[in-house]
Order: C-alpha cells, then sequence, then structure tokens
C-alpha cells in the first residue's frame, strides 16, 4: 500500500488570520478583466491541445 | 500525446518515476481511490507509454474561528453572509512524472519560465517608456 493522501489541516491561529485576510483583500475585478482572463485561459488551453489530445 | 482517465478498464503499463510511494500509488491505490470514489486519476500517455499521472479530489479548506480584536475590526467591513467557517477546494493528491520524461518536462518549464520572464520585462520595459523623468520626457528605450 502506498502512503494515503494526507488531509488537509484546519487552519488555525495566525495562519487562519492571513488565510481569512487575503481572501478578504482579494480585488474585485470588472468584467473587462475577467473577460481578458477567460481569454488567457482559452488561449493557454487551445497551445496544450496543439500537442495533448484530450480524451475524456 | 493523450491525457485519458482511469477507468476500470484501463491496462496500466510499465511506470517508474522514481519515488516508489507514487509508483505504488498509481499501481495499487488509483483504482480503489477511483472505486471508492474518493479520487480521479489522469494519465498522459504517449504512444501507450505512461509519461505522467495526477490525481484529483475534492476537499475543502477549514479554518478555526478567528478572534481577536484587530480581526473584528476588519470583519466589521465584510458582509456576515460571505463568512464561512470553510471552503470548497480540489486537491491535487498526487503528481509524478516518469523518469523518461522528467528532463523533457523541465525543459519546457525552464522554457516557459524564460518566455513569462521575456514577457514581463518587455511589459516593465514599455510601462517605463510611458513614465514621465523627472525632466518631463518619456525613458529612452535601452
Amino acid at each position: 500500500m502506498a502512503r494515503p493522501i494526507r488531509e488537509t489541516p484546519v487552519l488555525k491561529g495566525e495562519d487562519a488570520f492571513n488565510f481569512e485576510w487575503r481572501r478578504l483583500m482579494v480585488d474585485h475585478m470588472s468584467e473587462e478583466q475577467r473577460a481578458e482572463n477567460r481569454r488567457k485561459l482559452d488561449e493557454q488551453v487551445e497551445r496544450a491541445k496543439k500537442y495533448i489530445k484530450i480524451c475524456f | 500525446m493523450n491525457l485519458v482517465r482511469l477507468t476500470p478498464g484501463y491496462e496500466l503499463t510499465a511506470f517508474d518515476c522514481g519515488d516508489e510511494q507514487l509508483n505504488n500509488f498509481l499501481f495499487e491505490d488509483a483504482m480503489p481511490s477511483l472505486e471508492l470514489r474518493i479520487a480521479n486519476t489522469f494519465i498522459l500517455e504517449d504512444d501507450g507509454r505512461i509519461v505522467a499521472y495526477f490525481c484529483l479530489l475534492n476537499d475543502k479548506v477549514s479554518k478555526n474561528e478567528v478572534i481577536g480584536s484587530r480581526w473584528k475590526k476588519i470583519r466589521a467591513n465584510f458582509p456576515r453572509d460571505k463568512q464561512f467557517s470553510s471552503y470548497p477546494t480540489i486537491k491535487i493528491g498526487r503528481f509524478a512524472v516518469s523518469l523518461d520524461y522528467q528532463e523533457i518536462f523541465l525543459i519546457v518549464k525552464a522554457v516557459g519560465l524564460l518566455s513569462k520572464t521575456a514577457e514581463e520585462a518587455e511589459q516593465r520595459d514599455m510601462s517605463m517608456k510611458k513614465m514621465p523623468t523627472p525632466h518631463g520626457r518619456s525613458q529612452e528605450p535601452r
């Protein structure tokens, strides 16, 4: 048997604080920024598809 | 190269990534994890040879209640219905690349990093050109 996949630990103390802080401080993106990010992602996927055929 | 999903009928061929635990996971645990609906494994193959595999599972990030006066001040600015004790995630449980392909992966990664660095440097140069100098003129291109 291989080593089992570890459970993700529950964040505590300073780690929990930092996680919440960063999550709440994420900048709200505009529609244009979202569209641009989507375009970049699609472009990267298309580039990958030139080399890799997805069969599922 | 084909990216396929591990299914009950899939016949695994030889695979060695140099890490016994990761090799064993593919041959011994990937299928039981699929049958128990714990994790899905995806295999990248090239001419019938396994190049790499990764396994994905649903997960969550949980946290204990954050307490303290500084936190109270910050949290007061955000709506209460957007604060949860856990958040859904997707976890990459295992990721391994065959020894035969590790060099290629490193080269691809290095090229990717170089082109990204070059792109960033170019963008930095462009924004520097637009910036006025203390004398009021745009900076000359390097």
